[in-house]
This record gives C-alpha cells, sequence and structure tokens, in this order.
C-alpha cells in the first residue's frame, strides 16, 4: 500500500510518499509562492526521491477542507488529475483531522484545530485521541474566535489547540483560557501531507477510498453570491 | 490510430464552461465536449467566479472522461496535453490548469499551456481547412475586441483593441438594461430579429482618436442608457422600474413601447444598438485589411456568432473582395477544441510548459506563458 499525499489548503504547500507504517519521502514549504507553481515540481520531487512514480501509487490522499476555497481546489484537481491518469482511487482527507493528528498525545485533552476562515472567523471541529486513534467530536464549523472560546470555557475539559489561527488567536487563547487551553507546538500548526498521509492510509485499509470524479473539496461555505441571495429569500437552484 | 497521428487531449475552463476535447492532426476535432454552467449564472445576471470554480471542479472528470470515450482513445494514444493558462477568471483557470499538468505529468506527456484567444482564433481552422496564415482576425467576446493580424502559427501582431468595455460586455450591459438578461449577446440578437429596426434610433458610432483601429463601447453603452432614461422620464418612471418589470419575464414581449411617442420599441432599441456595434466593428476590420493589403479575414469569438455581425461582415467583405472565414456557433463560444488546434501548432513548434505552468489571469496577446 503505497500513497501520494497532498496538502495545498492553506498557506503551506506540501507533498509526502507513505507506505504502511512508514513516511518515506515529505516536503513541504511555507513561502507564499502560488500552490499552483510549487505542487507539482514537489510531488515530483518526493516521488523521486522515492524512487518512485505514479504508476507505484495505490491511492491519491487529498486535504479535502475546509480551508482557502482557491487552495483546496489547486490540491484538488491536481488530485484528481493524477488520479483518472493513472486509474487509482482518492482518499479525502478531513484538513481538521489530519491537523489534530499531528498533535500527537494531547494528554487527555480535547484537541481543538482552528483554520483561519478570515471574515473574523475560523473553521474548527473537536478531535478526542481514543486509543491508537482520533475521533471527531461534534461537527465541522466555521464560527468566530469569541464563540467557540466561550463554549469551550463553558465545557469541562482542558483543551489544546493548534492550526495556522494561533497565529492571528493564540495570545487571546491563553489570555481567555487561563490555563485551561494550551497551545500544540509550532511543528504542529501548520499541516503536512506526513499527516494528511497518516489519516489517508488508515481510511484506505478501512475501504474508504473513492472515484476521482467523485470527489469535491469540503468547503463549508457558500460562495458570497449564493449568501446573499440566501438573504434575500431566494432560492439557489 | 496510426502512429505518425498527433492526437492532443485538450481542456478549457478559463470562465463559465469546463470543456474537453480531442483533436488529431491539428485540424480534426475527435470529441469536443463542453458543460455549460450558464443556466447557474444566469440566476445572477452574470458570471459567478466562486460558482464557476467549484462547477469546474465538480465537472472536469465526466468531461475529460467523454472526450476521451467519444473520441475512442486512451490516454497511450495521445501525443500532448494542451489546456487554457490564460486569460481569464483566474480560480476558473486554475481548476483546468492543476487538472491538465497532472493528468500529462502521470500519463508522461508534454503540456502546453495555450492562449485562450489564439485558441478562439485557432478555431477557424477546425472547419476552414485551406485556412493559413497570413490573415486579420477580429476577436470579439466578452471580455475582448481586439484586431489582430496573425502573421503565421503562433505569431500575432495586435493592432487594435477596445479603451473600455469588449463589444460582449455592451451587448451584456445594453442587455441589462432593456431587460433582456443575461447573456447580453444572443438575447440582443433575437429580440433585434423580432421586429427592430435597426435605424429606429441613432446611437454614436465611438472612434478612438490616434489609432483608427481601436474600439470604444462605453459611449455607445451611456448612449442607450441615457435614452431609456429619457423615455422612461417622459412616462414619468425611472427606468429602473421599467426594467424590472421585464427581467426574466417568459412572457417577453419584443414589441414593448419604450417610447410611446415616437412608437419605439424594445426590438427596435436591440436592432438598432446592434447596428451601431456592428457598424463598428465591420467599418474597422474591412479598413484595416484594406490599409495592410490583407485580403483573408476571420473572425472568432463569442460575439462572431451574432448574426447580424455575420451577415454585414458577410456584406462588406464580398464588395470589397475579401474572404471571410468564421466558426460555426458552436466554435465561436469556449470550447476546448480551438484549444487543441493552437495546442498542436505550439506542439509542431516544439513548444510545452513545466510543471511549474502556472495560471495567468491577465495574459496579453502574443504574451509568453
Amino acid at each position: 500500500m503505497i500513497i501520494l499525499a497532498l496538502e495545498s489548503s492553506g498557506n503551506v504547500a506540501s507533498a509526502a510518499v507513505a507506505e504502511r507504517n512508514k513516511i518515506l519521502a515529505e516536503y513541504t514549504v511555507n513561502i507564499g509562492k502560488t500552490h499552483s507553481q510549487t505542487l507539482l515540481p514537489m510531488i515530483d520531487r518526493v516521488l523521486g526521491d522515492a524512487e518512485m512514480s505514479v504508476n507505484d501509487l495505490d491511492a491519491i490522499a487529498v486535504s479535502r477542507g475546509p480551508g482557502s476555497f482557491t487552495g483546496l481546489r489547486i490540491g484538488s484537481a491536481t488530485a484528481k488529475g493524477l488520479a483518472a491518469s493513472a486509474g487509482i482511487p482518492i482518499l479525502e482527507v478531513p484538513t481538521l483531522e489530519a491537523l489534530a493528528v499531528g498533535v500527537g498525545n494531547a494528554g487527555g485533552r480535547l484537541i481543538c484545530p482552528v483554520i483561519d476562515a478570515r471574515r473574523n472567523e475560523v473553521y474548527t471541529a473537536l478531535y478526542e485521541v481514543c486509543g491508537e486513534s482520533i475521533e471527531q467530536v461534534g461537527e465541522e464549523r466555521a464560527m468566530s474566535m469569541e464563540d467557540l472560546l466561550a463554549e469551550l470555557m463553558a465545557g469541562e475539559r482542558e483543551v489544546i489547540f493548534t492550526g495556522d489561527a494561533l497565529r492571528i488567536h493564540g495570545e487571546k487563547i491563553k489570555s481567555v483560557g487561563q490555563g485551561k487551553f494550551i497551545l500544540a507546538p509550532l511543528s504542529a500548526r501548520d499541516l503536512r501531507a506526513g499527516c494528511v498521509a497518516t489519516v489517508g492510509l488508515s481510511m484506505l485499509e478501512s475501504g474508504k477510498a473513492i472515484d476521482g470524479s467523485q470527489h469535491s473539496p469540503v468547503y463549508l461555505r457558500l460562495s458570497s453570491a449564493e449568501r446573499e441571495r440566501l438573504e434575500q429569500g431566494k432560492p439557489l437552484e | 490510430m496510426k502512429a505518425k497521428d498527433t492526437l492532443i487531449l485538450a481542456i478549457e475552463s478559463s470562465c463559465d464552461e469546463t470543456a474537453a476535447a480531442v483533436v488529431r492532426n491539428g485540424r480534426e476535432v475527435l470529441s469536443n465536449i463542453i458543460y455549460s454552467q450558464i443556466d447557474i449564472h444566469t440566476m445572477y445576471g452574470g458570471v459567478v467566479p466562486e460558482i464557476a470554480s467549484r462547477k469546474h471542479i465538480e465537472k472536469i472528470d465526466p468531461v475529460v472522461a467523454s472526450a476521451l470515450s467519444e473520441a475512442g482513445v486512451t490516454k497511450e494514444d495521445l501525443s500532448a496535453v494542451a489546456v487554457t493558462a490564460g486569460p481569464g477568471l483566474v480560480g476558473s483557470l486554475l481548476v483546468g490548469v492543476a487538472y491538465a499538468k497532472a493528468y500529462a505529468y502521470a500519463a508522461g506527456l508534454p503540456i502546453i499551456g495555450v492562449h485562450h484567444i489564439e485558441g478562439h482564433i485557432a478555431a477557424n481552422y477546425i472547419e476552414s481547412k485551406e485556412l493559413e496564415p497570413p490573415f486579420l482576425c477580429l476577436v470579439v467576446s466578452g471580455g475582448h475586441t481586439e484586431l489582430v493580424v496573425v502573421e503565421d502559427y503562433g505569431k500575432f501582431r495586435l493592432i487594435g483593441t477596445t479603451h473600455d468595455d469588449a463589444a460582449g460586455e455592451a451587448f451584456d450591459k445594453v442587455a441589462r438594461a432593456i431587460g433582456l438578461g443575461y447573456p447580453g449577446g444572443p438575447k440582443v440578437d433575437k429580440c433585434a430579429k423580432a421586429g427592430g429596426r435597426p435605424d429606429a434610433v441613432v446611437f454614436p458610432r465611438g472612434h478612438v482618436d490616434g489609432n483608427e483601429f481601436d474600439f470604444s463601447f462605453s459611449g455607445l453603452k451611456s448612449a442607450v442608457l441615457n435614452y431609456l432614461n429619457s423615455c422612461a422620464m417622459k412616462q414619468g418612471g425611472p427606468v429602473k422600474d421599467l426594467r424590472e418589470k421585464r427581467e426574466g419575464d417568459a412572457n417577453f414581449n419584443p414589441d414593448a413601447l419604450i417610447d410611446p411617442d415616437t412608437g419605439v420599441t424594445v426590438a427596435d432599441v436591440a436592432a438598432s444598438f446592434q447596428e451601431a456595434v456592428v457598424d463598428v466593428l465591420v467599418t474597422h476590420t474591412v479598413a484595416a485589411a484594406k490599409s495592410l493589403g490583407i485580403s483573408k479575414v476571420a473572425m472568432a469569438g463569442g460575439v462572431a456568432a451574432n448574426g447580424a455581425l455575420r451577415d454585414r461582415m458577410k456584406r462588406d467583405c464580398e464588395s470589397e473582395g475579401i474572404s471571410l472565414y468564421y466558426p460555426s456557433p458552436l466554435l465561436c463560444t469556449d470550447n476546448a477544441a480551438m484549444i487543441g488546434c493552437a495546442g498542436y501548432y505550439d506542439f509542431l513548434a516544439g513548444k510545452s510548459h513545466g510543471l511549474d505552468l502556472n495560471a495567468v489571469p491577465g495574459l496579453g496577446l502574443g504574451q509568453s506563458i
């Protein structure tokens, strides 16, 4: 079982080749270049370093969102093109879950990934480490940081936060939390393709691979034109 | 397939059509699949970029798969993959570019980024097998109004362009103002044909000082809007009310009066506006061909499907002894066959791109990708 994993849902572009029990090669940059220019050369590089070609792959794992609309589509279109050409399936890896996996041992805390969603909101969900696996608690949501923190303060559990939104909200989280909230180490806050591969491999083993044509990113948000239409009480179809 | 055949898989996603085609030896279209999103965007009165991008991601797999199966080929038969790299909507372009690059990479094929407008021009080669450069081409679409000398395959010289609105844009804006809705080009054309008099209202013909082959349509658009406003004022109501009453009306009546005093109807305004646009486009094109001594003229782009433009261009070219070429309406609108055709000539010239090929939304004609 060998997979290629792709992450381009935010500022990071990352690609990894992994087999069962081993990440063979991984490459990550966060340098502000467009994913359109960096992602495919990066794929060529990790496959080359792993001494493989697309034909050796069993599936493509792609970070399926939520995240930057355009970034997600570059990852999805790349994954779809590779999958269609090589005749292999796609694994839709929830971006928030892959981020949570990157935290590792949470010491009994809930894991709360937060991705900057602009418009003063974050994309978020809660995860719980259960033995060797990780379980999502509740829904994936787009919401304001204030509402999220208020909700978590009202709960019993201690929480470890991760994700790129810590660059904006890290200090606030700590000051609101008064010791109840802690931040994941820097190395875990930006999603790397190795984490996408980790989730992807377990999805492959549990038979969750799908045909590439069935895959679309999960945005969690409508386009602004659709939102305005709904606000005017008009239907979308 | 014969061993020497060059087969190109082409992908186009620059605006609101997801399209793929397989083209043999540049001019033979084996398949030409177009998924149009027009119904969705019509609800919003124009193309919504984010919705267009989302639809492209949903449709690109089935569209490419259909193009290959309808052509009866597999990736092993292909010589290269061509894709529109620009100009266009960046989010839309990126879907096609990323997909095409990945497809080509996994198949071990060269990737060729194609200029969208060079594709429109190349659409003429598909049905007119005898057409070869040099010729003059009028490119008219929702985003472009350009006079281009096609000196050779892949070699273009821009001799005239619009200083403000593209011709298709003017059609869209006027269509909206008279209550026809989106897309403006075909709707104005149809409404004008329903008994509209091209000489009912004389609208200004825009000229640009300094370059006789350049275009300007914003003055014309304003003149139409001012005319509608003045008619509405005479009837004591703002023009907005008239428009909203008509917009989306299935029982739209082209004989509805705009000005009861003179009997000018909606169809008259459509026909008179169209006449002004067509007059400028044809006059400039024929003048440019004569002044440059070019005996072949082609048209390309969505507005080249306009009936009034085709008729008038034909008449004026015939009387000047100029041969005229234009693609059938399907090949005038955005499609991938034209990208495969343009990509073929790039392929012959040994042109291809790296894995870092990017979408270039503002790509100028003749600018290298």
